[in-house]
């Protein structure tokens, strides 16, 4: 049984995920949170393998939240569900540790199959256009561009941080850096030339 | 019992300057709050029958009634209560009895700072809260068994059976997901299954199991 906890703002989508999570066999919702202090309580209280993560919370920004919940392990599968067809969205999640992201308006069933991904071990992010690796690098000051080439390529933190020769506090910090770059100067594809 | 997000906790311990400061330790943490605190075993079990409590916290030895004592009595009374004792010392035999009277394990008072939040939250969660050296202990014990047992029932699948033999030769979490090529959060899930699956998450069952092991007295 994969065991899942919800962090969404919205009553009504709290309840509609809940009812899609018992309908599939092999899931079972396991508690709920409407903001991102409430996380915390959530995730010591239930012990979920997956968290559903909605990216706008009112208190802090569901990427703020992945990043603190992947800082501490042993982390659950962190799913990052947002409501905007973002692409920019992706390198962000990257970095801030996510290991799905899925779009809100996605079918029901691609949501279920993110999960088990994840709840695997494996990613379920989607495939991502050069261009926006290629913005996001832009944005990233140079040291920081191979720590993001180990990220898309799928390296484990812990072996980012053995092969940088960095303690996990130090890498959590670099990663928290390159979050903020990213931010302030979010990517745009670039658009179709005329 | 339906335990809220921010779990009512009791202290007892006789000893004031303890009880002021697992009061810090707990206050501090955003899912639990103390509501009540006691200096004797038998303000123990009044105050633990509020409520408001969810979370009892006991120390082994007190005035007018033991943790033990106040444990039984609130298991009887209350069986939904979670219960956590308080010890000095680190002994596997006091863990099992620690259970076998209602409480979800001990938490070491030279430790407490580290562990006590922990343990209150696994506590919570309805797992016994058990030290490494003691969940090694109660490995090795079900591995000499099974291979005496030699039915072949074993209900662990080959990964989980590795995954117990290494936490019982002592390997951290973090040496067997080197070992096993597999993620730290893998091993941590694995782990849990193995307990869950022997039934040292569940107090009942592993209170059975250490009786007819004789590990404990009936």
């Amino acid at each position: 049984m994969i065991r899942i906890a919800v962090v969404d703002d919205h009553h009504a989508v709290r309840l509609g995920l809940e009812a899609m999570l018992t309908a599939e066999p092999d899931m079972e919702p396991v508690g709920a949170a409407a903001t991102a202090a409430e996380t915390w309580p959530l995730l010591y209280r239930t012990a979920p393998d997956v968290v559903l993560v909605d990216y706008r919370l009112p208190d802090l920004d569901g990427l703020t939240v992945c990043q603190r919940i992947k800082a501490a392990p042993p982390a659950p599968a962190v799913v990052l569900h947002s409501a905007f067809a973002d692409d920019g969205l992706t390198v962000a999640a990257l970095v801030a540790g996510a290991d799905g992201v899925v779009h809100k308006g996605a079918p029901g069933r691609d949501l279920a199959e993110a999960i088990r991904t994840v709840a695997a071990g494996a990613r379920s992010l989607p495939a991502l256009d050069p261009e926006l690796v290629r913005a996001g690098a832009e944005v990233l000051d140079g040291e920081d561009l191979p720590i993001l080439g180990m990220l898309l390529h799928g390296t484990s933190r812990d072996e980012i941080a053995r092969i940088l020769h960095l303690d996990a506090p130090a890498l959590q910090a670099r990663l928290a850096d390159m979050l903020g770059a990213l931010r302030a100067r979010p990517i745009e594809p670039a658009l179709e030339s005329a | 019992m339906s335990i809220p997000l921010k779990a009512g906790v009791m202290i007892a311990d006789d000893h004031g300057l303890v009880r002021d400061g697992l009061r810090v330790l707990i206050d501090a943490a955003p899912d639990l709050e103390v509501v009540s605190v006691a200096g004797d075993g038998i303000a123990a079990v009044e105050r633990a029958l509020d409520p408001r409590v969810h979370l009892a916290i006991l120390d082994v030895a007190m005035p007018r009634r033991t943790g033990l004592q106040a444990a039984r009595e609130l298991a009887r009374r209350r069986p939904e209560l979670r219960i956590l004792m308080l010890s000095m010392h680190d002994v596997d035999e006091y863990f099992l009895e620690a259970v076998k009277a209602g409480a979800s394990g001990y938490v070491l008072k030279t430790v407490a700072d580290r562990d006590l939040v922990e343990a209150c939250r696994a506590a919570l969660r309805g797992e016994t809260f058990i030290y490494p050296g003691t969940v090694r202990a109660l490995l090795r014990e079900h591995l000499e068994r099974a291979a005496d047992a030699d039915d072949g029932s074993d209900v662990l699948t080959a990964r989980e059976q590795e995954v117990v033999k290494l936490v019982a030769e002592g390997h951290t979490s973090e040496e067997i997901a080197q070992a096993l090529v597999i993620s730290p959060r893998t091993v941590e899930r694995h782990r849990e299954n193995v307990l869950a699956k022997l039934g040292l998450r569940n107090r009942v069952e592993l209170t059975r199991y250490a009786i007819r092991q004789g590990l404990v007295e009936p």
